[in-house]
């Protein structure tokens, strides 16, 4: 009798629901490290012990998980006493490396699934230009020092042009170099790298089959024949695959930068003291 | 009815404390014991797609010491570059300037690494592997969602709690595996076109205790064999701790080496006869080293460290591009040129070779850059800067606003990239991985200066003018980072040739730096001149008589009636000796052409600046031809 009058007790009731409360919040509640009470748990210890074993290869022994115990511990204390002081409010360090890690949480938002091949033709056709492949070159080439000449380099030219003609070697003819006299199938980006800009722009349009010249280039002046020149093209979806994927990739991450940053820019109110109020830039 | 209630009470506290206990051991799954392995490895063209291979080796030009805005400090001191930026620029894209003008090469490279700092950051890819706990959490479901919406929601609802102080434990950095390191892997295996632009794996480990510096740049031949995290320094800035975790990724099946760099700002202690510990090094220290590092950085934006006047007092080409300081934020500087220079490393090499030791400093040379701004800047005339707030010509010049005298000077004595130049048969990552360990590379002050440097006792001094001297200097002879075969002649005979870079300077000469030691273990060195353009002879003095100066320093132009375009010649040693330890390298000159600040100042229609030269004799080092008596 006296047990069923005590469970009607109100105040039973309200212990009992607040214990309910109480053990509950601890089950759903995050561990918190609030005051002076540091609390390296199991979870923390793990991920210390996880990181080494990914650095090592192996777990670490007890004596180096004390110390990366005790690192961690020297860390909180620290970081919990610069905190206390006010060294985390507006240290701009701290701020960018917020920054940083938020626009990578951004951009991995921004990753959708592979894109199909008409998204990527679609973007290989509006950036044609980029994905270009330059003309291949063949040629022989010969050097000319136009110092050693004077004013009869005209007349040197026309003559080795001559003997070219009918036969004569280029390595028989002009300057000895150690530029090659022979290039088969080199790019038109690799000829401007070892001959200069002058040189490939002019045979990128100079007639095939005939020697001619002079072309200029940043070791003097050539006598070139180009015997062959395959022009060149915009790839083909299957060929660019790679590359086009990729820049397209790059759009994607650059774009949900973009435009969450433009999102959260409409949620704030920027006040710019001083002569202009001008939006800031997105 | 009080007591049974003081009871009631004492229980339910009870409860209570009970559960409080649980508590702090609240159950979250624990993290996997390894984090998956990174990224898979890439398929590669097949052979029959590459140029075929040439026997004779083709050059190379790349950098692989290479920083972007994921580098801490690159993006603390304003770059917005990341790896695919830095990639793009090495291949002639225009990218981001962070603020100030676009950046884009004039002549792109041909390799290309990015060695950022590979530190832990968390993101979400561990929720998509059906492996990890992690994606059964219900926040993985909200952020794998195939509905955008959803996905949205899920983390723009995390980013407001991040933003309010709130912490998801599920997203504490060391829970989650994937890192920036995969990103890195994944940009440079994106870039890789073998047989046109190779890219590797790789990172920098920033040991510098007490601000001096003991960096290295760590090279991967492939990304199919990566460990899961890169080492910090963090750990440990001992650089046999670096060498132990390269062994431990070896026997997973990894091929891999370091590169040193920045010995001028090690205040002595990059090539120091004494470890970490204190004691003195010793053959197994010596194996090690020598093992791990084939090539040193011998050139770069924060200066040259070949030698210096102090310990070379008779090379009068030794005050190049001297960055005379420690780490240190106080322009601080080093007072211990021993230990930090690499000509007295090679004879510091061969002396405890002699000892019976064997040899730690038996380095080739590349250069390199350091750019913390995604572009190697190796141009001159296209220097944008090491740090992003430098990509500013007015500010480079005279400083940021606001910025003390010795930062000012410290910045205007950056140099502009250097580059690594490489012999290889074809452009792809085994080719010039393999070059890079037999040390067949040199090194340029930012130039595609192309030189060629072979030895042998089996050579004839006019082979370099034979129409195949290079077949025949490889049948013959050592190329470049060799050691000299015995052979029929009586002192070594070396070949070398050189071809200008069409965008710089002529030619002004070629030297050959011999290092010996001799009978009572004595060390010497000596410059020989060996190949010049025009008529200049020999003084009385022993000096070749400068090539001369054809700049304009206010339009910052010069002109090729000085120099030569190429040189080439055949040097025996006059003075060899069969018993004496001996190394070899070749030094070749350009003609004096405009310093960057130069270029600068004449862009903003400034005079030229006092405090640092106006003029720069671009170089290249190639690597040494050791001599060992049998």
């Amino acid at each position: 009798m006296k047990i069923r009058s005590l469970l009607r007790e109100p105040l039973l009731h309200f212990l009992l629901i607040g214990t309910l409360l109480f053990l509950l919040y601890g089950k759903v509640a995050p561990p918190s490290n609030d005051g002076n009470r540091i609390t390296v748990n199991r979870t923390v210890i793990a991920a210390l012990a996880g990181q080494f074993q990914a650095t090592w290869s192996r777990p670490p022994t007890p004596v180096e998980l004390n110390g990366l115990v005790d690192g961690y511990v020297r860390d909180e204390i620290l970081f919990r006493e610069g905190v206390a002081l006010g060294l985390v409010k507006d240290d701009p360090v701290i701020k960018r490396r917020v920054r940083q890690k938020l626009e990578v949480l951004i951009e991995e938002e921004g990753k959708s699934a592979t894109p199909s091949d008409a998204e990527l033709t679609a973007y290989l056709n509006m950036h044609a230009a980029e994905f270009r492949m330059p003309p291949v070159l063949s040629f022989q080439q010969v050097l000319f020092d136009p110092a050693s000449y004077g004013d009869k380099l005209e007349s040197v030219l026309a003559a080795s042009t001559a003997a070219l003609d009918s036969g004569a070697t280029p390595e028989s003819q002009g300057k000895p170099s150690m530029l090659p006299s022979h290039v088969e199938k080199l790019p038109l980006d690799l000829v401007i790298r070892d001959f200069g800009d002058d040189f490939g722009n002019a045979l990128e349009s100079a007639p095939v089959g005939q020697w001619i010249g002079p072309v200029r280039s940043g070791f003097g002046v050539h006598l070139v024949r180009i015997s062959e020149r395959t022009p060149g093209y915009v790839p083909a979806l299957d060929e660019a695959r790679k590359a086009v994927t990729r820049e397209w990739e790059n759009d994607q991450r650059e774009a949900a930068l973009a435009n969450n940053y433009a999102r959260l820019l409409k949620e704030y109110d920027v006040v710019i003291e001083g002569e202009s109020a001008e939006a800031p830039a997105k | 009815m009080k007591k049974q209630l003081a009871v009631l009470i004492a229980a339910t506290l009870g409860l209570m404390a009970l559960s409080g206990c649980q508590k702090e051991e609240a159950p979250v799954a624990a993290p996997p014991a390894t984090v998956p392995a990174a990224v898979e490895a890439v398929p590669v063209a097949p052979a029959s797609d590459l140029p075929p291979p040439n026997p004779d080796n083709n050059v190379y030009f790349g950098d692989v010491h290479v920083h972007t805005g994921w580098s801490f400090d690159a993006f603390t001191n304003g770059s917005k570059t990341t790896p695919t930026d830095a990639y793009a620029w090495a291949q002639g894209k225009a990218i981001t300037g962070s603020g100030g003008p676009e950046m884009q090469i004039q002549t792109p490279l041909d390799f290309y690494m990015v060695a950022d700092h590979a530190e832990y950051m968390g993101v979400f890819n561990q929720m998509a592997n059906p492996d990890s706990p992690l994606s059964k959490t219900e926040l993985a479901k909200g952020v794998t969602s195939p509905d955008t919406n959803v996905r949205m929601q899920t983390f723009a609802g995390i980013l407001r709690d991040m933003s309010a102080g709130k912490r998801d434990p599920t997203l504490s950095d060391p829970v989650l595996a994937h890192t920036v390191w995969t990103e890195i892997i994944k940009a440079a295996d994106d870039n890789y076109v073998p047989g046109k632009f190779t890219t590797f794996a790789g990172f920098e480990w920033t040991s510098n205790p007490q601000k001096r510096n003991l960096h290295r740049v760590v090279v991967f031949r492939d990304t199919a064999h990566l460990p899961e995290l890169a080492l910090s320094a963090l750990d440990s800035d001992d650089p046999e701790t670096l060498w132990k975790w390269m062994d431990e990724q070896r026997t997973k099946g990894a091929t891999l080496f370091a590169i040193p760099h920045n010995g001028n700002a090690s205040d002595g202690l990059m090539f120091d006869l004494v470890k970490r510990d204190g004691q003195p090094i010793d053959a197994a220290y010596n194996k090690t080293r020598a093992d791990n590092e084939p090539l040193y950085e011998i050139t770069q934006i924060k200066g040259t460290s070949e030698t210096t006047p102090v310990l070379s007092p008779t090379d009068e080409f030794a005050g190049f591009e001297l960055w005379d300081y420690t780490l240190s934020a106080d322009f601080e500087r080093p007072s211990h040129p021993r230990g930090s220079f690499a000509r007295q490393a090679l004879l510091d090499g061969m002396s405890q070779a002699a000892s019976g030791a064997g040899n730690p400093f038996k380095y080739g040379f590349i250069g390199d850059t350091d750019t913390h701004n995604a572009a190697a800047s190796n141009e001159e005339y296209n220097f944008t800067g090491k740090f992003a707030f430098e990509n500013n010509a007015k500010e480079r010049l005279t400083g940021v606003p606001g910025a003390p005298a010795g930062q000012i000077q410290q910045i205007n004595e950056f140099s502009s990239g250097g580059l690594a130049g490489v012999w290889a048969p074809q452009n792809t990552r085994e080719a010039i991985y393999d070059a890079m360990q037999r040390k067949e590379t040199f090194a340029t002050s930012g130039p595609m200066l192309k030189l060629r440097f072979f030895g042998s006792f089996d050579y004839a001094a006019d082979d370099v003018n034979k129409p195949d001297f290079v077949k025949l200097a490889y049948a013959r002879g050592v190329p470049m980072g060799g050691d000299l075969k015995p052979g029929v002649g009586k002192a070594p005979t070396f070949l070398v040739t050189a071809l200008k870079d069409p965008k710089s300077g002529n030619l002004d000469r070629v030297q050959i730096v011999k290092g010996w030691l001799d009978e009572a273990g004595e060390q010497h060195e000596k410059i020989f001149d060996v190949a010049w353009s025009g008529d200049r002879k020999i003084g009385a003095d022993g000096k070749l008589p400068p090539v001369g100066n054809s700049v304009d320093l206010q339009t910052a132009t010069y002109t090729d009636a000085i120099g030569a375009a190429q040189l080439a010649t055949g040097w025996t040693d006059p003075e060899f000796q069969a018993d004496q330890r001996a190394f070899y390298y070749a030094r070749v000159l350009e003609i004096p052409t405009p310093r960057w600040n130069t270029y600068d100042a004449a862009r903003l229609n400034m005079p030229p600046l006092t405090t640092v030269p106006a003029t720069i004799q671009e170089r290249a080092w190639s690597s040494p031809i050791w001599y060992t008596p049998n």
